[in-house]
C-alpha cells in the first residue's frame, strides 16, 4: 500500500498545482516534495534489509491488483533494495530541484510544477513496477512531462531539439513494447508479471532479438555511444530544472531497467553481447571525455562528462559480477547527486553573469568564496577523489572491469584522467584567476539550501557507502543467482 | 431490428419537422431519438437474432452500432454549434446523417451480400449529398462529385464481386458461401476473382492505398462537420463490414488474399503517415492520418484470429473519440473559414485551456501515447498481429507510428507557441464544450480501463 502512496502522492500534489494561485505554487510544490521525501524516509525505516524469502529475494510492500484482466495486466508494484535505492534518489533529489528554481521567475508556474510532480510520480512508478505493461506505461508517462518542460521553458531551438529527443526515445520505447508483447505471448500463464517473465525460457535466437529490442530503448535513454546525439543538445536547451531531472534521475531509468528487465530475462544474449556493449560503453567513455575536453560551455561540458560517467556504469553492469552491480548502484546515486550539483553550479553562474561560457568567466572565487568551495567539492566528487561519493563507485566499477578484461579496464580508466583534466580546467578557468568583470554575489539562502545537502550527501556516501551495500546486497545476490540459474538450465 | 426501425422513423420525423419549419424542435428530437436508439440497441445485447437470413443482430453488430450512434450523437452536438447562425436546410443535413447511420447499421449486421450492398448504398448516397451540402462552395461541390464518382466505382467493383460469388455458389447467404469455401478443395477462378473484386471495393471505401487518392481532396472540400462524420462513422462501418465478411466467409482461403492485403496494409500505413507529414492544411493532414489509421485497422483483418474483432472495435472506438475531438477543436478555431492551415493553431493555449487540453489529448491519443485510448488501440492491434506471427507488419506499424508523431505534435507545438499574439478566447455553446469534455474524459477512461470495451464484440 505504501508503495502505491509513493506513486499517488506526487500525482495528487501535481493536480493540486493546477488550482493553487500562481504566487503560492513554489512553496506548495516544495512542501509536497518534502512530504514525499518524509514518506520515503519512513519507507526506509520500515524496510527489512534481511528479508530474503519474498518474491525476488527481498521484494516488500507488494501490491497486486487486477487491472486489465483480459490481457493478464495487473497493477503490480513492490520495493526491493534496488528499487528503493532508486526511489530514494528520486524523492530526495526532487526537493532540491524544486528549491533550485526558487529565485527564478517562471512563466505559468502552476503548469511547470504540475509537470515536475507528475514526472516524479511516473519516475517512482517506473522504479516500483513489477508488471511489464505497467512499467511500460510509467516509462512513457515519464517522457511526456519532460517533453513539455523542455518545449515550453527551454532555450534556443527547443522545438527541433525536443522533437529529436522525443522521436529518439519513443523509437526505443516502441521496440521495447514489441519485445514486451512478444515475451508476454511466451509466458506460460499469460501474465505480464515479473515472476512470469523471469520464468520464461527462451532459445538463444529469441534471446538475441529480445535483447536488442529492450537494449536499444535503454541505450537511447542512458545514452550509450551511437545513440547519444540527442543528449548534449537537450541538456543544454532544457531549463535547468529539466536538465537536472533528465540527468539526475531519468537516465537512471535506463540503467535500472537493464538490471531489472534485461539481465535476468535474456542472460544468454547478455553473455553473447557483453563485448559489443563494452565496446559501446568504453568507446563512449573515451569519445565523450575527448569532446568534453574541448567544450567551452559549462552546461555542454557537464552533459558530455555525464555520457562518460554513465558509460562506465553500464560497462560495470555487463561484467555480471557482484562488484560490478554494487559499483553501478553506488555510482548511480553518486552521479545523480553530483550532476544535479554541477548543473546548479552552471545555473547560478548563468543567473549572475548571463553566460555559461568558460572563456567569459574567471576569478569568481574572490567574490564568492562559499560558492567556490561548494563547486570545488562537487568537482572533486565528480572526478572521484577518495572520501567523496564518486570514488567508491568508480573504484568498484573499474575493479569489476579489470576482472573481466584488463584492456577494457585500462581504457575505461582513462575517464579518471580525462575527467580530472576537463573538470579541473573548468574550475580553474571559472573560479580562479583575475576577475575583470563586475561583482558576483555569493550564494543566497535558497541556493545554500540546495548546495549544502548535496555536499552533505557527497561526503556521507563517500565515507559511508555501506548504506547502499546493505540496502541492495540481497537483491544483487538474488539477481546474480537468477542469472546463473537461467544459464545453467538453458545451456 | 427495433433500432433500425427507430432510426429510419427518426430520419423521416426530422425531415417533416424541417418541412413544417419547426427548427427549434429538431435538435432535441434528434438527441432524444438517438439516445432512445442507443438504449434499444443496448437492449439487444446477447439476444443475437437473425431476420429472414438477411440480417444477424449479434453482439458484434450491437457493439459497432452502439459506437456509431455515439459518434453521430457527438457530431450532432457539434452541429448545433456549427449551424448556430444558419437556418437553411439544417433538417436535411440532420436527416441525411441519420440515414447514413441506418446504412452503417445494415453494414455491420448483414447476413447476406445483398444486404451488404444495400447498406453501403444507403450510407454512400446520403454521404454524397452531405459532402456537397455547402452548395455555394466550389470545393464542396468538387468534393461531392469526386466522392460520388469514386464511390460509384467502388460500388461497381463490389457488386461485380458479389455477382460472381452468386454465380459460383448460387446464394447471397454468408453461411452458404462459407460452407462452399470450406467444402471445396479447388475453388473456381471465378470465385477467386470475386473475392479480389470485393477486396478492392472495400479498399476504396475505407480509403486504403492504392485506392485512397480521393480521400485528401474529399476531406478537404467537404464541410468540416461532415469530414468528422466520414472519418469516424463511415470508417467504422467500412472496416467492420470488411472484417465481418472475411471472418465468416474467406478465412479458410487466406492464400488468395493474404499477400495482397498485406501489401495494401503496409503501403497504407507508410504512405498515409509520410504524406500527412508533408501537409500544411489541417484537414488534409487529418485526411492522410485517417488513411494511415485505415492501414493499422487492416492488420487485425490480416491476422484474422480470435482477437481481431475486439482489436478492431477498440481501435475504431479510440480513433473515433479522438478524431471527433480533433475536428471539434478545428471547427472552433476556423469558425466558418475554408482555409485551415496548420499554423492556425498558433497561440491557442493562452486563452483556451479546455480546447488546448482537448487538442493535446486528441493528438496524443491519435499518435498512440500511453495511457490514452489510442495507445491501447495500437497495442491491441500489435498483440493481435503477433499472435498470428505478423512480426514484420508490427515493425512497419511501429515505423508508421513514429512518423505519425511528427504531424500529430505539430498542432500541439503550435498551440503553445508564444511568439504570435495569442488567439482570443473562443466562445463555444454548452454542446460544444460538452463534446470537448467528453472527448477528454472518454479518451482517458477507456485508456486507463480498456477492459470496459475490449471484449464487447465477442469472438
Amino acid at each position: 500500500m505504501i508503495t502505491a502512496i509513493l506513486i499517488a502522492f506526487p500525482f495528487l500534489a501535481a493536480l493540486l498545482m493546477l488550482v493553487v494561485p500562481a504566487s503560492k505554487t513554489k512553496p506548495v510544490a516544495l512542501a509536497a516534495t518534502l512530504v514525499q521525501a518524509c514518506i520515503t524516509a519512513w519507507v526506509i525505516y520500515l524496510f527489512d534489509i534481511y528479508e530474503k524469502e519474498s518474491l525476488l529475494a527481498n521484494m516488500q510492500f507488494i501490491l497486486r491488483e487486477e487491472w486489465i484482466n483480459s490481457l493478464g495486466i495487473s497493477f503490480f508494484i513492490g520495493l526491493d533494495g534496488i528499487s528503493l535505492l532508486m526511489v530514494i534518489l528520486t524523492n530526495f533529489l526532487l526537493p532540491l530541484i524544486v528549491l533550485s528554481t526558487w529565485n527564478k521567475e517562471i512563466a505559468r508556474p502552476g503548469l511547470f510544477y504540475f509537470l515536475m510532480l507528475f514526472m516524479q510520480s511516473a519516475l517512482v512508478g517506473v522504479f516500483v513496477s513489477l508488471d511489464a505493461f505497467l512499467y511500460y506505461i510509467f516509462w512513457e508517462l515519464a517522457l511526456i512531462p519532460i517533453y513539455f518542460i523542455v518545449l515550453l521553458w527551454g532555450g534556443e531551438n527547443r522545438i527541433k531539439i525536443t522533437f529529436k529527443f522525443f522521436i529518439y526515445t519513443l523509437f526505443g520505447s516502441l521496440l521495447m513494447l514489441a519485445g514486451i508483447i512478444w515475451l508476454y505471448l511466451q509466458t506460460s500463464d499469460g501474465s505480464f508479471g515479473i515472476d512470469s517473465f523471469y520464468a520464461v525460457m527462451l532459445d538463444s535466437t529469441a534471446q538475441r532479438w529480445i535483447f536488442w529490442a529492450f537494449f536499444i530503448a535503454y541505450a537511447i535513454k542512458i545514452p550509450l555511444l551511437p545513440f547519444h546525439s540527442w543528449q548534449p543538445d537537450t541538456y543544454t536547451t532544457a531549463p535547468n530544472a529539466g536538465t537536472m531531472l533528465l540527468s539526475g534521475i531519468m537516465l537512471k531509468m535506463g540503467i535500472y531497467s537493464i538490471l531489472r528487465w534485461v539481465l535476468p530475462i535474456v542472460p544468454f544474449a547478455v553473455d553473447a553481447y557483453t563485448d559489443v556493449v563494452l565496446y559501446m560503453a568504453v568507446g563512449g567513455i573515451i569519445y565523450a571525455s575527448w569532446i568534453a575536453l574541448s567544450q567551452n560551455d559549462l552546461k555542454r561540458l557537464f552533459a558530455w562528462s555525464s555520457i562518460a560517467h554513465v558509460g562506465l556504469i553500464t560497462a560495470g553492469l555487463f561484467t555480471l559480477s557482484r562488484t560490478g552491480f554494487q559499483g553501478a548502484l553506488i555510482q548511480m546515486i553518486a552521479h545523480g547527486v553530483n550532476v544535479v550539483g554541477l548543473f546548479f553550479v552552471a545555473e547560478v553562474i548563468l543567473q549572475r553573469r548571463n553566460t555559461s561560457l568558460i572563456s567569459a568567466l574567471g576569478g569568481i572565487r574572490t567574490k564568492a568564496p562559499v560558492f567556490a568551495s561548494v563547486f570545488m567539492i562537487i568537482t572533486f566528487a565528480s572526478i572521484a577523489l577518495p572520501l567523496t561519493n564518486g570514488f567508491i563507485g568508480e573504484f568498484l566499477l573499474l575493479n569489476s572491469l579489470y576482472e573481466y578484461s584488463y584492456m577494457f579496464a585500462a581504457f575505461a580508466g582513462l575517464t579518471v584522467i580525462f575527467g580530472a583534466v576537463y573538470m579541473l580546467r573548468a574550475y580553474k578557468n571559472t573560479m580562479l584567476g583575475e576577475d575583470s568583470t563586475e561583482g558576483f554575489a555569493d550564494l543566497s539562502m535558497s541556493e545554500k539550501l540546495v548546495f549544502f545537502p548535496i555536499v552533505g550527501l557527497i561526503l556521507f556516501f563517500g565515507i559511508y557507502p555501506q548504506f547502499i551495500f546493505n540496502l541492495t546486497d540481497e537483491s544483487v545476490k538474488y539477481l546474480l543467482e537468477e542469472i546463473a540459474n537461467h544459464m545453467a538450465l538453458n545451456y | 431490428m427495433t433500432t433500425l426501425v427507430l432510426l429510419s422513423l427518426l430520419g423521416f420525423l426530422v425531415l417533416f419537422l424541417g418541412a413544417f419549419e419547426q427548427k427549434k424542435a429538431i435538435l432535441p428530437v434528434v438527441i432524444a431519438g438517438l439516445s432512445a436508439a442507443f438504449v434499444t440497441n443496448a437492449l439487444s445485447w446477447d439476444t443475437s437474432q437473425t431476420f429472414y437470413g438477411m440480417m444477424r443482430y449479434d453482439n458484434y453488430a450491437v457493439s459497432f452500432v452502439g459506437l456509431m450512434i455515439f459518434s453521430v450523437l457527438m457530431i450532432m452536438l457539434l452541429a448545433s454549434y456549427h449551424f448556430r447562425n444558419e437556418d437553411s436546410h439544417i433538417a436535411d443535413i440532420y436527416a441525411l446523417m441519420i440515414f447514413t447511420l441506418v446504412g452503417g447499421l445494415v453494414m455491420v449486421s448483414y447476413a447476406s451480400l445483398v444486404m451488404l450492398f444495400v447498406g453501403i448504398e444507403i450510407l454512400s448516397i446520403a454521404l454524397y449529398i452531405l459532402a456537397g451540402s455547402r452548395r455555394m462552395n466550389l470545393s464542396s461541390n468538387e468534393a461531392s462529385l469526386k466522392y460520388f464518382l469514386m464511390g460509384a466505382f467502388a460500388s461497381g467493383f463490389l457488386l461485380f464481386g458479389i455477382t460472381l460469388m452468386y454465380g459460383v455458389t448460387g446464394s447471397f447467404d454468408l453461411l452458404v458461401i462459407s460452407d462452399y469455401v470450406n467444402g471445396n478443395e479447388e475453388l473456381p477462378m471465378l470465385f477467386i476473382t470475386g473475392v479480389l473484386l470485393i477486396l478492392i471495393g472495400f479498399s476504396f471505401k475505407i480509403g486504403a492505398v492504392p485506392f485512397h487518392f480521393w480521400t485528401p481532396d474529399v476531406y478537404q472540400g467537404t464541410p468540416t462537420l461532415i469530414t468528422a462524420f466520414m472519418a469516424t462513422v463511415v470508417k467504422t462501418a467500412g472496416i467492420a463490414a470488411f472484417f465481418h465478411l472475411f471472418d465468416i466467409c474467406f478465412s479458410a482461403i487466406d492464400g488468395v488474399w493474404f499477400n495482397i492485403l498485406w501489401v495494401i496494409a503496409a503501403a497504407t500505413i507508410l504512405l498515409g503517415n509520410v504524406s500527412a507529414v508533408m501537409q500544411n492544411e489541417a484537414k488534409r493532414m487529418l485526411a492522410w492520418s485517417s488513411v494511415a489509421h485505415a492501414g493499422y485497422l487492416l492488420i487485425p483483418v490480416l491476422a484474422l484470429n480470435e482477437l481481431s474483432a475486439s482489436a478492431i472495435f477498440y481501435y475504431t472506438a479510440a480513433y473515433s473519440v479522438a478524431s471527433i475531438s480533433a475536428f471539434a477543436v478545428l471547427l472552433g478555431i476556423s469558425q466558418f473559414s475554408n482555409e485551415m492551415p496548420v499554423d492556425q493553431y498558433k497561440g491557442l493555449a493562452k486563452n483556451n485551456p479546455i480546447m488546448t487540453t482537448a487538442l493535446v489529448i486528441a493528438m496524443f491519443s491519435l499518435a498512440g501515447i500511453p495511457p490514452l485510448a489510442g495507445f491501447f488501440g495500437k497495442y491491441f492491434v500489435f498483440v493481435t498481429a503477433m499472435e498470428s506471427n505478423l512480426n514484420i507488419a508490427v515493425i512497419i506499424a511501429i515505423a508508421g507510428s513514429l512518423i505519425g508523431i511528427y504531424y500529430y505534435f505539430k498542432p500541439v507545438i503550435f498551440a503553445f507557441n508564444q511568439e504570435v499574439p495569442p488567439i482570443e478566447k473562443i466562445k463555444g455553446n454548452a454542446a460544444f464544450n460538452f463534446v470537448l469534455f467528453a472527448g477528454i474524459i472518454i479518451s482517458l477512461i477507456i485508456g486507463i480501463f480498456p477492459d470496459l470495451l475490449a471484449n464487447l464484440p465477442g469472438n
